[in-house]
């Protein structure tokens, strides 16, 4: 409890408050622009939170990407266009609701059910992770070995589309976690002479290239008639809400409960989320029809979903130093860069710095009521700020904040080369998300991997003779194994159609 | 610029055989066979083994999937200069940044990518310098980021208020 008193002091902090303010603005702002993403936002932050104490700076990051995810939803009632991926499963439900005359409701159960959903995630994320840091504190590093491989795992399998195509962008993500100085043997690995490649590469200018500078050329070849909004005017957003939360309680309860376990899985994080509560809610829907055609139910389930992936990301994030997200792959980051290693002992040595974290999402989730309703009241004037201006601009930002983290223009280059490696990956339906999961599971995985095998002399056995570690082994392996299997599945299945058929 | 799945396999695999061949020229651990070049032989090899199944998905889905499908930009003169622009302006800033400095380059990059995609130069330039003043302000004078000043170097006092 005094611990939680400590926490709350450090985030009560004017400095904290205003940092956790204006945060909260440019997260809803970037959210609110369709092509800027909620993982942007928080690349975008980093080179600025660099300059502060590790609490506002976790809770800039913590507000910015909590308001980017709902404000996503704004331009998805409006224009039709998600404002992140995370409101892209019901951006054609809202927009039909709007056409019928309902943007307040669509708008509202976006605010109310992100608001609750961010809540549930957070005190999930509050239950959760103490016992499960205390459980971590016994682990070795056979078991850290399992679970980043399992994260690994996860991250294809929650991949959308081809998993050959995950399996390339995770290969590529660990793959580019090895070059620099090897940290066993000190010999230096793909560095091709050049000194500054010797520490590995900043994650900040690989990030902020492969999110920020892929999606400004994406931008750069659009094709396409600018939209405006039809809706004239934007009544009071918060009528009718808490009926229809009671209505639909059993649906958004569904949604809080899918999201945070999906937000703590590796490698998925709030758009699958959405996708994934949005299919469930029309699944269990007594009026599965009406689906479709602007219907509250689904956006009030998906919208509490991928506001509680949020919280539940952190969970791994804060007790094994594995990110359930591409934000958390950054927040690990970042806590790094502030000398503090994320994983069960933060939890001894900095609880409150821990606490602060968890405070900082309720207090977060709670302002996106008020700031909500201002974001939706002057969406029209957001909404209409020239992209062709705003983008140049952000491409500014990007080069001044890769800049900013080693201070050198080398970082510039390492940015304009994955920007370009980014954009080839996302036209060719490679994803990016495994790829940064492996950047930063990388030294991890071959770190415990060699310290274990220094300790077992070699052997591959005492990686199964830990309990914790042999049930770990066995899920990762069941898990690697199961796409083929999967595979085998439908091949026989196929066959035996094809032999039912022919007979 | 979506390539045929073959291509695509055709660049992993090479990139998988060049991560080999780097890693076996890698010194080995003195206690126990994994090295430094373990992980990256393992990765590389996993790349080759990607890019040969895409390459095969590439060749079955040759009549359906074209080599290179450029999509309605490769067809508008003004998209592609957009983009060659984007790149041009950041391979600009990391060779010149150094020498002439960052406020110099970010008037003309900002000027440069807002006069194309608005086609108002004029309205630009003003957007550019407001901008650029901004961006300095807010780096060098509130989070103390040391970007370069370059050719600009004598009148970087104007900037401050320390």
């Amino acid at each position: 409890m005094e611990v939680m008193l400590t926490a709350l002091g450090l985030l009560l902090e004017p400095y904290t408050l205003m940092v956790i303010l204006l945060a909260s603005i440019f997260g809803l702002f970037v959210g609110a622009m369709p092509g800027l993403t909620a993982t942007m936002a928080t690349a975008l932050l980093v080179p600025v939170t660099f300059f502060m104490a590790p609490v506002p700076a976790i809770a800039a990051i913590v507000s910015a990407s909590a308001m980017a995810i709902f404000a996503g939803d704004i331009p998805g009632a409006l224009l039709r266009i998600p404002g992140t991926p995370a409101s892209a499963a019901y951006t054609d439900e809202a927009y039909a609701m709007t056409r019928k005359g309902e943007a307040e409701m669509a708008l509202g159960a976006g605010v109310t059910c992100s608001v609750f959903g961010g809540l549930f995630g957070a005190a999930a994320l509050m239950y959760f992770a103490p016992p499960l840091a205390e459980l971590a504190l016994q682990f070795s590093s056979y078991e850290y070995f399992w679970l980043s491989v399992l994260g690994l795992a996860c991250a294809i399998l929650v991949s959308p589309g081809s998993p050959v195509k995950g399996c390339i962008a995770l290969l590529f993500g660990v793959m580019i976690s090895t070059v620099g100085i090897d940290p066993m043997t000190g010999f230096s690995r793909y560095t091709f002479g050049y000194v500054q490649l010797l520490g590995g590469l900043s994650l900040i200018p690989v990030l902020v290239g492969m999110y920020a500078v892929a999606e400004i050329l994406r931008y750069a070849i659009i094709i396409d008639a600018p939209v405006t909004i039809t809706q004239k005017k934007i009544g009071n957003i918060f009528a009718g809400q808490l009926p229809m939360m009671w209505k639909y309680k059993v649906g958004i309860m569904r949604g809080n409960v899918v999201g945070t376990l999906i937000g703590a899985l590796p490698g998925a994080g709030a758009d699958i989320a959405a996708w994934v509560s949005y299919a469930m809610s029309k699944k269990f829907s007594k009026t599965p029809e009406k689906f479709g055609t602007g219907h509250v139910e689904g956006i009030a389930e998906a919208g509490a979903s991928n506001n509680s992936a949020l919280g539940g990301a952190y969970i791994p994030a804060t007790v094994f130093g594995i990110p359930g997200d591409s934000i958390t792959a950054i927040v690990i980051g970042v806590l790094y860069m502030k000398g503090m290693n994320p994983g069960p002992t933060i939890f001894i040595k900095n609880p409150e710095l821990i606490y602060a974290v968890f405070l900082s999402f309720i207090l977060a989730n709670l302002m996106m009521l008020p700031l909500g309703w201002v974001a939706i009241k002057v969406s029209k004037q957001v909404l209409s700020v020239p992209r062709s201006v705003l983008m140049p601009i952000i491409l500014m930002f990007c080069l001044v904040g890769s800049f900013a983290i080693d201070n050198t223009v080398f970082a510039v280059t390492i940015m304009l080369m994955f920007g370009i490696i980014g954009f080839l990956m996302e036209e060719n339906g490679i994803p990016i998300a495994p790829a940064v999961l492996g950047l930063v599971l990388g030294p991890l995985i071959e770190g415990n991997f060699i310290t274990s095998m220094m300790k077992a002399d070699g052997r591959f056995l005492p990686f199964f003779e830990r309990p914790i570690a042999g049930v770990l082994g066995v899920v990762t392996i069941l898990v690697w194994m199961a796409p083929l299997v999967l595979w085998l599945w439908k091949l026989n299945r196929s066959r035996l159609a094809t032999a039912a058929a022919r007979s | 610029m979506k390539f045929n799945d073959a291509i695509v396999g055709i660049v992993i695999a090479l990139l998988g055989a060049a991560i080999i061949f780097q890693a076996s020229s890698f010194p080995r651990a003195q206690h126990i066979p994994y090295g430094p070049g373990f992980l990256p032989t393992i990765l590389g090899s996993g790349l080759v083994a990607c890019g040969v199944v895409l390459i095969v998905a590439g060749i079955a889905a040759r009549r359906t999937q074209r080599l290179l499908e450029l999509g309605e930009w490769s067809r508008s003169p003004r998209h592609i200069f957009g983009f060659v622009l984007i790149l041009a302006c950041l391979a600009f800033y990391a060779l010149f940044a150094d020498d002439i400095g960052h406020f110099a380059c970010s008037v003309l990059i900002l000027w440069a990518l807002i006069a194309h995609l608005t086609r108002r130069p004029w309205r630009a330039l003003f957007i550019s310098l407001i901008a650029s003043i901004a961006i300095q302000y807010f780096f060098v004078e509130g989070l103390l980021v040391p970007l370069p000043w370059g050719i600009l170097e004598p009148y970087s006092g104007w900037f401050t208020w320390r």
